[in-house]
């Protein structure tokens, strides 16, 4: 599913936090956004998601507007900033209430999902007693458990130790050769130079740079 | 949006804040069945011991129908109860509610399906536990008191007794057919109940604090009653009718006469406040 992003731009109230962006996200690469703390992009991630819309520009998705012609991307699994779950859930059933919700995969692709993140020891466990990094484990477990065709992954490697930082790189890499079409962005430039097909650097909401496969160019 | 309905129903149910707001409710309810029971129970006895007439016309006074706790006016668990009602039923959903906005859970949800599913869903969801929160008390109440209490038929003549006056809301029913009046406050009870919780939900979209939110209804009730009874002191009995729902929900009179027209009036005011306001404001509004 390629994701294009049309001289969009997102003010909120005064601030512009995206400022005339455009780009085309390819079908089945991995897209690394890359700046600092507050540059935009999680809200380019949020624009792509449907939860915000774009103030002028438009973000389309295979043809389809977001925002106008459907809401949210028909298939999509993300993990945006911190995990969030019900505390009162272990990660087991936390996964099935939201699998319930479009019904199209069992209880064996939930504990398949689990597993993957290294969470089978702690899946009945309920998900306030979680570890930081067991909540980004779940997140992320959450975001590809019913293989959706558009991945996006906001820093998904924070609170991980090395282990899980590795369990990040082989689901994103499966997950990439399954077909899907993944947006990550992550603080550690090795990390993101490792997995991703191109890079887009952001700053103050403006795409200022895109690396790719090696090569450097400006837009 | 039925599968939707179905899991923000089940998360209802089994959630800690619905047992907690359970638990409180049932707890007065039950404090006042035995409080009554002990009260009246004794009286109810002691007329019936008298066998002077063939027919103790005192026999209708304490009977299930001025004893059930939508009728009682002398524990502390019946105020209790009615005062609380819109804290008890607010907190079981109205918190999962804010905290799933504010944790950022329902970017889980709604990009799996609809914004407008889920809050339908979970509007639904909400008025639903409010009024299972207030009606499995009530009917614990009532299936205890009616075990003690004689089912006498209230007597008019008594109404000084029975607080149900000409004028009352449902009042020629409760002399004429009174189980049909306990079901018909029970049935209101349970309809409020539902209203404050989604209260409560809809102030969450104002105030960002979750426990602000929740607690609001119980304190604007509290603020209105007040200020009702303050300049009621300074009126004629007989013009004035209940406007708090904390005070006309009550199925014996308190203060003023409940008019059928202010229950249907607040009810319809809450209910579009708090549909459009959950509705509208949060399909509209961008997550975050």
């Amino acid at each position: 599913m390629a994701i294009e992003f049309k001289n969009v731009t997102k003010k909120i109230k005064k601030n512009t936090v995206i400022n005339n962006a455009n780009l085309t996200i390819e079908t089945g690469k991995i897209t690394g956004l890359q700046g600092i703390n507050g540059s935009g992009k999680t809200m380019m991630m949020r624009l792509i998601a449907g939860l915000i819309k774009a103030t002028e520009g438009e973000v389309v998705i295979d043809g389809i507007i977001i925002g106008k012609d459907i809401d949210f991307p028909l298939s999509l699994g993300m993990m945006l900033e911190n995990p969030a779950f019900l505390n009162s859930y272990d990660g087991f059933h936390n996964l099935r209430l939201l699998a319930d919700i479009n019904g199209i995969i069992s209880d064996s692709d939930i504990y398949e999902s689990i597993n993957r993140v290294g969470l089978d020891e702690a899946k009945n466990k309920k998900y306030k007693k979680y570890s930081l990094g067991m909540k980004q484990r779940l997140g992320i477990a959450a975001a590809v458990m019913e293989s959706p065709d558009i991945i996006l992954l906001d820093e998904p490697t924070n609170s991980l130790d090395s282990e899980g930082v590795e369990m990040v790189k082989r689901i994103v890499s499966e997950e990439k050769a399954r077909g899907a079409t993944i947006v990550i962005s992550c603080h550690d430039t090795a990390i993101l130079s490792e997995l991703s097909d191109i890079i887009y650097t952001i700053e103050s909401g403006k795409i200022t740079g895109c690396i790719k496969n090696g090569s450097d160019s400006e837009q | 949006m039925k599968k939707q309905l179905k899991i923000e129903l089940k998360k209802a149910i089994f959630s800690p804040y619905f047992l907690f707001g359970l638990v409180m409710l049932t707890l007065f309810s039950v404090l006042s069945a035995i409080y009554i029971l002990e009260k009246n129970g004794g009286y109810t006895a002691a007329i019936k011991a008298d066998t002077e007439y063939a027919y103790n016309p005192d026999l209708p006074l304490f009977s299930f129908f001025s004893s059930w706790i939508g009728a009682e006016r002398m524990s502390l668990a019946y105020t209790l109860f009615f005062n609380l009602m819109p804290i008890g039923t607010a907190l079981p959903f109205a918190w999962s509610f804010c905290s799933e906005r504010k944790s950022g859970y329902i970017k889980n949800i709604v990009i799996r399906d609809n914004k407008k599913n889920y809050y339908k869903a979970k509007t639904i969801a909400i008025f639903v536990s409010g009024m299972i929160v207030v009606l499995i008390p009530l009917l614990i109440n009532i299936l205890i008191v009616s075990s003690k209490m004689p089912l006498y038929k209230p007597f008019a003549g008594y109404n000084f007794y029975n607080c149900v006056y000409f004028g009352d809301l449902f009042a020629d029913l409760y002399y004429s057919n009174p189980g049909i009046y306990v079901s018909l406050y029970v049935a209101l009870n349970t309809l409020y109940g539902g209203l404050f919780a989604v209260l409560g939900a809809a102030f969450s979209f104002y105030i960002s604090n979750i426990f602000s939110a929740v607690l609001l209804p119980f304190v604007i009730m509290l603020i209105l009653a007040y200020t009702e009874h303050a300049f009621q002191a300074y009126m004629f009995a007989g013009d004035i009718v209940e406007l708090i729902p904390t005070q006309f929900l009550h199925a014996s009179t308190l203060y003023a006469n409940s008019s059928g027209i202010v229950v249907a009036a607040v009810a319809i005011i809450i209910l579009t406040f708090s549909f459009f306001t959950i509705y509208f404001k949060g399909v509209k509004n961008e997550i975050y």
